[in-house]
């Protein structure tokens, strides 16, 4: 084979190649590599992208402090004989202003003095935690399944930009993977379901009603399309999976199991109010950052099978719903002869 | 036939449908029914109220149903979660006067401390203090249970309104959360109830907004270019858009007898884009496809024999005329009623000699999502004259090979032909006579859609950098993210320092809360207007790429 045609042979197969590359991404398992690849590729991002902004927020709150101690200092030196009451009523007004001063910067997010120069442990960690790699990765999770924590939140303007146009691409592409992924679940479900019928109980083939209103005895149903998993069953699923996240973030973040439960309910649901965030009550102790960031990585990887199971969830009650009221309104338009 | 989910209706009861193949023509049914209809004059007005009341309860009575969903929701998490945060605020506040005592006693003591003040001790000892102060200052304000430290409470009624809005649409901004028990359980209930109750607004708010929106867009269209064309209304409704089977077609047939004509006139033009210059009418209808003629020509029989309709009794003259031995195929119509969509049409059961022998029969399939299609492979057998695509059928996507897409089919807001509806089992449209021809879609374009989006985010934008003081950027931001839904909350109008408990705060609250529910629909509105065509889009792309091989048969 000359070396023309082993070229002229080898283009196609390599067109080919790719063809089955990309066409495998897109379809089934390959969307679940491309979501947590983009998720990825987001987190380091973001990561590049935030943490570029420097810690002003610490001089701000340094030089208030600053100002405060001299005014106090003029306060004293103020007067010659110092009355308690006067000196109370002035030290009291500049410490006030001190506090709004103090909550202004809290509100926009100031987190305390860092740990090391503090003698006692009452601060919370700065923001290299929030914006760790496992803390951006949970960031882009949050945008692209809009579910939106906001406990972390971009603060500088291309973080912004960025995540406007990460949502744009990252939303689609998650809808592609719930559909895909909730698609093969559901007929593994479903064939599970089937094998655990067929063992069990004779399964229940829907009743078909023929023209003149009797029971279709001799209706050969689909294969696969008959066979319908009760909504209960699903729904006792979901219950399930949330019920069982609850416990597991109650146990890992010292929750309540009411507070985890809602934890979960609310983040699966893509509410996502961010009051309550894993890594918020580890993070009162210092220096166990490591465990911050696997509890983030948990919590995507809980939220990433557990949208997944919800997605296989609703599309097979709607085939039941579907189906059932099929039934319904062909038995009830039958009885209305 | 396949997919049995039809049933049989004899009578008062809408197109009779029967299995059989060949059970007489339309008119025999549609006399029938008519003779039953003059009998059950009283089951017409039921029907009719029915077709009003299922109108009102799609459209208004959702609407209705969703402010009172909100507003009572906002009333219920107010009173449960008000107390608690007053006492919070309550309990924080006394800390921190605690803090400030304590600190400024000890400041005291320190200056006493110097006999001579020495100004380097005083301070630093000074310093150490404060700082001491502000580390419980932020302990305190972290374990008071909210993120921002403010006076203000958030539990007013508006800002538990734009919670309720906020959980149904699953924005969920988190600057206002639960933080009673309570609170949480009732939260996840009412998200349960309320998430669907949402969608399903949202669904049906954006296809009667795409609607609107078609009808606009046709008009000042056709206004602007073609006078002639289709300057008589096209109503178009269609069923709330469901994901369909890759491999179903979905057939629509709508008929008004009213305009018959103009349907006719529209379908030819569809059907012959390329092939239409300005022929008589009667030529367009000479080269209707054979089985939309005959419906069209049974509807008019019918009509004609019923109602002495002027215009029916010309197209049926015409038809007459030009049919020459234009029967081809036995048409069968029965009627099947669907109740899985609110706006049933009930679809044709038409048998056809297929192209290429593809054989295939009408299948009734109700649609896995909700809507009421049928499979259909019917093909005509190009008669003379006739082209030999087939204007009734919309090909979605691939599957069926040789069948080329037609126009969009849509059904067409209707009087039915003859007195029909009557005693119609009423679970299903109270319009089971209607039939239902193809005509093309009045399809916006992608990009005018996505202007509109844009600019009613830049809109939104521009209107919250104004009263919150906040950046452009950073409003757009606030928009994008709240549209989207992802909802992170570093961003809430209403809630900005200062401005929280005034009537002002208030007020822009509850602004947000609309444009919020008012943008969401646009974004319903304009995925509906889009979708097919960024669905047929990326096929086109995706076979282009090679995803998807191409149909052989092509």
């Amino acid at each position: 084979m000359s070396d023309l045609e082993y070229e002229r042979r080898l283009w196609p197969r390599i067109k080919n190649a790719f063809r089955v590359l990309v066409a495998f991404t897109f379809s089934h398992v390959g969307v679940c590599g491309l979501v947590v690849g983009y998720m990825i590729c987001g987190a380091f991002l973001f990561q590049m992208i935030e943490k570029q902004e420097p810690n002003t927020q610490l001089e701000d709150v340094r030089k208030i402090r600053n100002e405060t101690a001299n005014e106090l200092l003029s306060i004293v030196l103020m007067f010659n004989t110092l009355e308690k009451e006067e000196f109370f009523k002035l030290a009291n007004a500049a410490i006030k202003n001190y506090t709004e001063e103090i909550v202004n910067a809290i509100n926009l997010g100031y987190e305390g003095e860092p740990l090391n120069n503090q003698t006692h442990s009452t601060s919370v960690p700065t923001e290299n935690v929030s914006w760790s790699f496992s803390g951006a990765f949970l960031y882009s999770l949050t945008v692209i399944t809009t579910i939106g924590y906001g406990n972390v939140a971009p603060r500088s303007p291309w973080g912004k930009i960025a995540t406007i146009l990460y949502g744009i691409i990252g939303m689609p592409l998650f809808l592609l993977y719930l559909s895909n992924i909730g698609d093969i679940l559901a007929r593994g479900f479903k064939w599970t379901f089937a094998r655990c019928c067929q063992c069990r109980w004779n399964c229940v083939k829907p009743r078909r009603y023929l023209d003149n209103g009797q029971l279709d005895e001799e209706a050969v149903p689909d294969e696969e399309e008959q066979i319908t998993v009760p909504i209960s069953l699903c729904l006792a699923l979901m219950v399930g999976y949330v019920w069982g996240g609850g416990l597991l973030f109650a146990n890992w973040e010292k929750w309540t199991i009411l507070d985890a439960s809602y934890f979960c309910f609310i983040s699966l649901s893509t509410i996502g109010f961010g009051d309550l965030v894993p890594g918020d009550a580890i993070s009162s102790t210092p220096g166990r950052e490591d465990e911050i960031q696997l509890s983030f990585i948990l919590c995507s990887l809980y939220l990433l099978l557990g949208m997944a199971l919800i997605a296989m969830c609703f599309q097979l009650m709607q085939e039941e719903v579907v189906a059932t009221v099929r039934k319904i309104g062909s038995r009830l338009g039958c009885s209305r002869k | 036939m396949g997919g049995g989910q039809s049933h049989n209706q004899q009578g008062p009861q809408g197109p009779s449908s029967s299995h059989g193949p060949n059970n007489g023509s339309v008119l025999a049914t549609k006399k029938q029914q008519h003779e039953n209809a003059n009998k059950c004059s009283p089951a017409k007005v039921k029907s009719c109220l029915r077709t009003f009341f299922a109108h009102l309860f799609s459209h208004i009575g959702l609407c209705i149903l969703i402010v009172g969903y909100t507003i009572a929701g906002a009333l219920m998490f107010e009173k449960l979660e008000k107390t608690y945060e007053m006492k919070l605020i309550g309990n924080r506040t006394a800390n921190f006067k605690k803090l400030r005592l304590h600190y400024v006693s000890e400041l005291w003591n320190i200056t006493e401390q110097f006999n001579v003040l020495y100004e380097m001790n005083w301070t630093s000892a000074v310093e150490k203090e404060l700082r001491e102060f502000e580390s419980r200052v932020v302990a305190t304000a972290n374990t008071a249970g909210y993120s921002d430290v403010k006076d203000d409470l958030h539990w007013t009624f508006s800002g538990a309104l734009l919670y309720s809005v906020s959980i149904i649409t699953t924005i969920g901004y988190g600057n206002t959360a639960p933080r009673t028990a309570w609170g949480k359980i009732l939260t996840m209930f009412y998200a349960v109830i309320g998430v669907p109750l949402m969608l399903l607004w949202l669904s049906n708010i954006g296809t009667l907004m795409a609607n609107t929106f078609k009808f606009a867009y046709s008009h000042a269209c056709c206004i602007s270019s073609n006078p002639s064309s289709s300057s008589r209304s096209v109503q178009t409704k269609r069923t709330p858009s469901s994901k369909t089977e890759p491999s179903s077609i979905q057939v629509k047939y709508s008929v008004s007898a009213m305009t018959c004509e103009t349907q006719v006139v529209q379908a030819q033009q569809n059907m012959h884009q390329r092939a239409l210059n300005r022929r008589e009418q009667r030529a367009k209808l000479r080269s209707l496809d054979p089985s939309a003629k005959q419906v069209l020509m049974e509807c008019a029989e019918y009509n004609v024999n019923m109602d002495q309709d002027e215009r029916s009794r010309r197209i049926l003259h015409q038809l007459h005329s030009d049919s020459g031995g234009n029967g081809g195929e036995m048409l069968n119509i029965s009627g099947m009623d669907e109740e899985s969509s609110d706006e049933v049409e009930s679809v044709i059961d038409m048998r056809g000699v297929t192209r290429g022998g593809d054989q295939s029969d009408l299948r009734g399939l109700n649609g896995g999502r909700g809507g009421s299609v049928m499979e259909i492979s019917v093909n005509s057998n190009g008669m003379e004259g006739t082209p030999s695509r087939i204007p009734l059928l919309h090909h979605k996507g691939g599957g069926v090979g040789g069948i080329e897409s037609g126009p969009d089919l849509v059904e067409v807001d209707e009087y039915h032909c003859g007195g029909g509806g009557s005693g119609s089992d009423g679970s299903a449209s109270p319009s089971l006579n209607k039939y239902h021809l193809p005509r093309t879609e009045q399809r916006v374009p992608v990009s005018l859609v996505l202007t509109f989006v844009v600019l009613y985010i830049m809109g939104g934008a521009a209107v919250f950098s104004v009263w919150e003081k906040w950046g452009f950027l950073d409003s757009a931001y606030f928009c994008f993210i709240t549209l989207s839904t992802i909802g992170l909350g570093d961003y809430v109008p209403g809630v900005s320092f200062g401005s929280a408990g005034t009537k002002e705060g208030q007020a822009q609250l509850i602004v947000c809360c609309l444009y919020l529910v008012l943008g969401l629909a646009i974004i319903a509105m304009s995925f509906n207007l889009v979708q097919e065509e960024v669905a047929a889009k990326v096929k086109d792309i995706a076979r282009h790429i090679g995803i998807i091989k191409d149909n052989p048969e092509h």
